[in-house]
């Protein structure tokens, strides 16, 4: 069952990074970012997660706290709310605390938001962006996952060491679980204790998607499994999970 | 000559097209060290297969514990054809399921009647359908990483399981007493059931054997507590004792459970009780359409009667501490930290420097392109067949294997 506490953690983490590369790797949405300066916090209920997305000469850069005073506040009064704005499901509308005159800044989050989605959602879009895309969206959605959701906490906490979801010579993420705190970030470790390697990246998206027969790829060593299995059993768990979540 | 597996990865592909996993569950190869490991097999004998492109494997996996006497076992074999020839599942039963039962109640210390059925978790299900009506309680407690079977009360699954499913299991650390005897005091008189195999054997971890006393505390906790002790020999059973791993580790359970070696690979197992569970036994509704078929009533008859004949669990016993010795003595000589732990007959290996299993894949795989066929996520499996010969033999693969670990780890 989805915990509306979890998914805006994801929405606030594992989708708004993605901004930060899309910016970065796609000059279409460069050129939307550097149509306006500035930051803007989301915030949900007084105690609940936050993220500052801050925009500033095309580039884009999300931090998961308040940070400086940010041009446009949006504060969403419960999980679901921010949920439901993410997802363009049911009342979602924030209440603006801050920035009601600053509607360029929402409109050119709105224009980045659509020009995601057709990457993520359309017809032919460029394969290794979106490849990358979703390589961090599920490496940070696992690590929220595991740290927040109440009966994965408990089996994240049961696990130690690195594991690392990589396309072969492509786009990798690692996830550290120490047994009191879980943290993804993009690139490769050095050493990690779990390796879950795609051999193409196109069987990559195919995952993502859900198409992909993992034990069978695995023995037809289309997909790579080596190192801490017991960790691969877990996170495994974790990743069934992503799908609940992210449709 | 180095080991190949086209026709291995050939047939693996056309049965990815009809069946999901390509091959399903505990038999899917995905945790060995695909490329390196067969995926068919063609034919076996003894403690040898030979995979579908002609490699031939000293077997340590044993089907992970079926095939106790050898595989293609003559006695065994010609017991299951001749029943064969007199039909198989039919209604009335055949009289060798009185024999069966009966060949249970004489071996088995804690066996006062029998019931059969097909597959281990039949057998582990059923025991806990008696546990709760025994004194109508729901409760059941397990151990951590146990394994029972693949049911959704079993926490062995993450897919298309609901809280519904696991809301009255209740799980403890294997071999805490205390921690036992604090789940009955925050239950009081809601617990149906304790489900335990005699020792530890999880996945991916060193095996646990009781310590001393650990037994004997939980019959006296669940006598106090009218709580029906159950213990899962799926795995265990036959290889420890033939009067069941209760009696080897000194206690008296109220359920036992049997399935794999019980009749050397064919499909039967078998559910024990004591005098107490009789009546519960007798009120309870459980069947199968092949719980009852002969052929594998004459199969597990004419391999009990072997096992006693020969004392399988002993030269099982006597075979696992020669491998065990041999591996420990030969990684030593490498410099390598590398033990096996478990019982005898039953061992898990592991590099002790290491938590990420790296070294014992490495190793795994090079016996396995050398014909040794081992297992490092999993507890392996020495059965009867086994000789000093096959053991000698792969501790000087495992030689060449170990050398390769050392140069590409170092220690």
């Amino acid at each position: 069952m989805r915990n509306e506490d979890v998914l805006a953690r994801i929405h606030l983490d594992a989708v708004l990074s993605n901004f930060e590369i899309l910016a970065r790797e796609d000059p279409a949405a460069g050129s939307i970012a550097g149509a306006w300066n500035g930051s803007i916090l989301f915030m949900v209920g007084i105690a609940g997660p936050r993220a500052t997305l801050e925009i500033n000469n095309s580039k884009v850069k999300v931090m998961p706290v308040k940070v400086g005073t940010p041009d446009i506040v949006l504060f969403f009064p419960t999980a679901k709310l921010l949920n439901n704005m993410f997802t363009g499901t049911g009342v979602g509308f924030p209440v603006p605390l801050k920035g009601l005159l600053k509607a360029k800044g929402l409109l050119v989050f709105m224009k980045l938001a659509k020009r995601m989605e057709g990457i993520l959602k359309g017809e032919n879009p460029p394969k290794e962006l979106k490849a990358k895309l979703l390589m961090n969206t599920l490496g940070k959605t696992i690590a929220i996952i595991a740290a927040y959701e109440p009966e994965s906490k408990t089996a994240a906490q049961s696990i130690r060491g690195v594991t690392e979801l990589r396309i072969k010579n492509g786009a990798a993420v690692n996830i550290t679980f120490t047994g009191q705190s879980v943290t993804a970030q993009g690139g490769n470790a050095p050493d990690p204790d779990l390796v879950m390697e795609f051999g193409t990246q196109d069987l990559f998206l195919d995952l993502a998607d859900d198409k992909v027969d993992v034990f069978a790829a695995i023995c037809l060593e289309d997909m790579m499994l080596q190192g801490d299995l017991h960790m691969g059993d877990v996170v495994n768990a974790f990743l069934d999970k992503v799908g609940v979540y992210l449709q | 000559m180095a080991y190949t597996f086209t026709k291995s990865k050939e047939l693996f592909k056309r049965a990815t097209k009809v069946i999901p996993q390509g091959v399903y569950g505990h038999f899917n190869s995905a945790p060995t060290v695909p490329g390196s490991y067969p995926y068919f097999v063609a034919k076996a004998k003894g403690s040898h297969f030979w995979d579908v492109d002609g490699n031939e494997y000293i077997d340590y996996v044993c089907a992970y514990g079926p095939m106790i006497l050898g595989y293609a076992h003559d006695r065994v074999d010609e017991a299951f054809a001749k029943q064969a020839r007199n039909g198989t599942a039919t209604m009335p039963p055949s009289t060798l399921l009185i024999d069966l039962a009966e060949k249970m109640v004489e071996v088995n210390d804690c066996a006062d009647w029998a019931m059969f059925a097909k597959n281990g978790a039949d057998t582990t299900s059923w025991a806990i359908v008696l546990a709760r009506g025994y004194k109508r309680r729901n409760k059941i407690v397990l151990a951590n990483s146990g394994y029972h079977g693949t049911q959704s009360w079993a926490g062995t699954n993450h897919t298309g399981i609901t809280p519904t499913d696991r809301g009255d299991i209740v799980m403890v650390p294997f071999g805490d007493l205390a921690a036992f005897q604090r789940v009955v005091e925050e239950n009081k008189g809601q617990i149906a059931g304790a489900m335990f195999t005699p020792y530890h054997h999880p996945v991916f971890e060193p095996q646990v054997l009781p310590s001393p006393g650990f037994w004997q505390g939980m019959r006296r906790i669940c006598d106090e507590n009218d709580i029906v002790l159950i213990i899962d020999d799926v795995r265990a059973g036959w290889r420890l004792d033939i009067k069941g791993s209760a009696h080897y580790f000194g206690f008296k359970p109220d359920l036992a459970c049997y399935c794999k070696a019980i009749a050397n690979g064919y499909p039967i197992s078998a559910l024990v009780g004591t005098e107490k569970m009789r009546m519960v036994a007798s009120k309870a509704f459980q069947t199968g359409s092949y719980w009852n078929n002969s052929p594998e009533m004459a199969a597990a008859l004419a391999c009990i009667d072997e096992m006693q004949m020969i004392d399988a669990a002993g030269i099982c016993n006597a075979r696992g501490a020669q491998l065990r010795n041999g591996l420990e003595k030969c990684a030593a000589s490498h410099g390598l930290q590398f033990k096996m732990s478990g019982p005898n007959a039953i061992p898990f290996m592991h590099f002790t420097n290491e938590h990420n299993f790296k070294r014992a894949q490495l190793f795994c795989k090079e016996c396995s392109l050398r014909g040794v066929y081992f297992l490092w996520h999993h507890n392996m499996f020495i059965s009867a067949a086994h000789t000093e010969a096959d053991i000698q033999k792969t501790i000087d693969v495992a030689d060449q294997a170990f050398k390769i670990v050392k140069e590409q780890f170092g220690g």
